[in-house]
């Protein structure tokens, strides 16, 4: 290895760095080893590199000393123009997004205060409906059930159990007398000592045709069955009712008939 | 630390061979020469290797010794490559010194007080002059492209192939910015050197 070579190829900075190759490093260092001249530029070399490192960890801002960005193989220049342009572009979507996203919330504040609006309205009328009919005088016949219309005060008809032969003759014994106005009307069911769980019972005219069946009907202590009906269910006729009990097992007995003649005053 | 001062290139009145051979005779005087003529790098070299400078100058030491014996001896086969047997020495000390385990151990006593080199007065004062000299190469490189070089080449140590193709450098170019810069500070440190 000469000087020539070593100059050539920056052999000394290399070194200095460790940058060459164990063989090359050898080779070197046979030759400085008796070279005063590749010493001293040794020691310059690491003295200049010692002190352009101190001077860079010290003081950034020396002239050609400022901390760059690593390279990539692309010029600092066009790597900083990328950079920037990459840096407008998401800029200028975020801003659009943001737009976009501020009128879709100001529509939503719009539609929100306009059904907040009517329901205002809607409430303030009811109140006053409220109000006003709170204010209007107790009428005399307003115990009317609300759900139905009919008075809450019901006719009560209590009903024999018929034997085999009282459906000739004048017809039924037991009459039900309606008037026209709307009402209830209980039919009150001697269970004659029968002692059912739960009793079934099916209403029909007296041509035979069903009118009404309900199940599970439960007695009252008094050993009577109470079966409540609009007034208006029933014209004027003769009706015949067939109530049956449940037993233990599940099964149904005959537990009676019934049989009256409705009439409706005029 | 090692002082940068320049010294004086040795006397170069005999060759490797010439040197060798007048050991062999056994003339202490070209023992001495030995001596003085590889020091510096013998010692460069196995301190670039141990990191250490006691180390470095034991194994130093150890070098001229077994290569003194050795020449003595005839052991030295060729005469003309006498520094590539004295550097195959001293880098295998030094390799041999790594290689043993550790004979010495850290100071535990907490009440020992051992100097911190960073206050050593003369270490600071070459570091200041060191740091004077480069701001001076530094601000009086006209070209930030040359600037630039010394950045890439000597701190971020970036391919000279790399640099010079980036900047679009030739190899001549290249060597010669670093030859200016490395020059212009080494005067400047050595004028330093002489007013301190």
């Amino acid at each position: 290895m000469d000087h020539t070579y070593i100059k050539e190829h920056n052999v000394v900075e290399r070194y200095e760095m460790d940058k060459l190759t164990p063989a090359e490093s050898a080779c070197f260092e046979e030759h400085f080893v008796d070279c005063p001249e590749c010493q001293s530029q040794l020691t310059t070399a690491r003295d200049l590199r010692q002190a352009l490192r101190a001077a860079a960890t010290e003081n950034g801002n020396l002239p050609g000393l400022k901390a760059t960005s690593p390279r990539i193989g692309v010029p600092v220049s066009r790597l900083a123009a990328a950079s920037s342009a990459a840096c407008l572009v998401l800029l200028m979507v975020t801003v659009v997004f943001l737009v976009r996203e501020t009128l879709h919330l100001q529509r939503q504040l719009s539609q929100a205060n306009d059904a907040s609006r009517a329901l205002r309205q809607r409430y303030e009328a009811e109140r006053q409906s409220n109000t006003e009919r709170q204010q209007q005088p107790t009428q005399p016949g307003d115990q009317n059930d609300s759900a139905s219309g009919l008075p809450v005060i019901a006719s009560v008809f209590a009903l024999d159990i018929t034997r085999g032969d009282e459906s000739g003759g004048s017809g039924p014994a037991d009459r039900v007398v309606l008037s026209k106005s709307p009402q209830w009307v209980v039919l009150s069911l001697d269970l004659n000592g029968n002692h059912f769980q739960s009793y079934r019972a099916t209403l029909a005219h007296s041509g035979g045709e069903a009118l009404w069946k309900a199940g599970g009907l439960t007695p009252a202590r008094t050993n009577t069955l109470g079966l409540t009906f609009p007034s208006g269910f029933f014209r004027q006729g003769d009706y015949f009712l067939t109530l049956e009990g449940q037993s233990r097992q599940g099964s149904y007995a005959v537990a009676g008939h019934y049989s009256f003649r409705v009439t409706i005053k005029p | 630390m090692e002082m940068t001062s320049v010294e004086g290139p040795p006397s170069r009145q005999t060759g490797p061979r010439e040197l060798a051979l007048r050991i062999q005779a056994g003339e202490p005087a070209a023992e001495a020469e030995l001596f003085e003529r590889y020091r510096r790098g013998v010692s460069t070299i196995v301190h670039r290797m141990v990191r250490d400078s006691c180390i470095a100058d034991d194994l130093c030491q150890d070098t001229f010794r077994l290569v003194l014996e050795k020449v003595r001896r005839g052991e030295l086969r060729d005469p003309q490559k006498l520094s590539g047997f004295i550097c195959n020495i001293a880098r295998y000390l030094a390799i041999e010194h790594l290689r043993q385990p550790r004979r010495t151990q850290p100071l535990k006593e907490p009440g020992l007080s051992v100097p911190d080199p960073k206050l050593d007065p003369l270490s600071t004062l070459i570091e200041r002059e060191k740091m004077r000299a480069i701001r001076q190469v530094l601000q009086e490189m006209s070209l930030a492209r040359d600037r630039e070089v010394l950045r890439r080449f000597y701190l971020e140590e970036e391919a000279k192939e790399s640099i010079c193709a980036d900047l679009a450098l030739s190899s001549l170019q290249f060597n010669r910015v670093v030859f200016r810069a490395r020059e212009r500070f080494r005067e400047l440190y050595q004028q330093g050197g002489k007013r301190q």
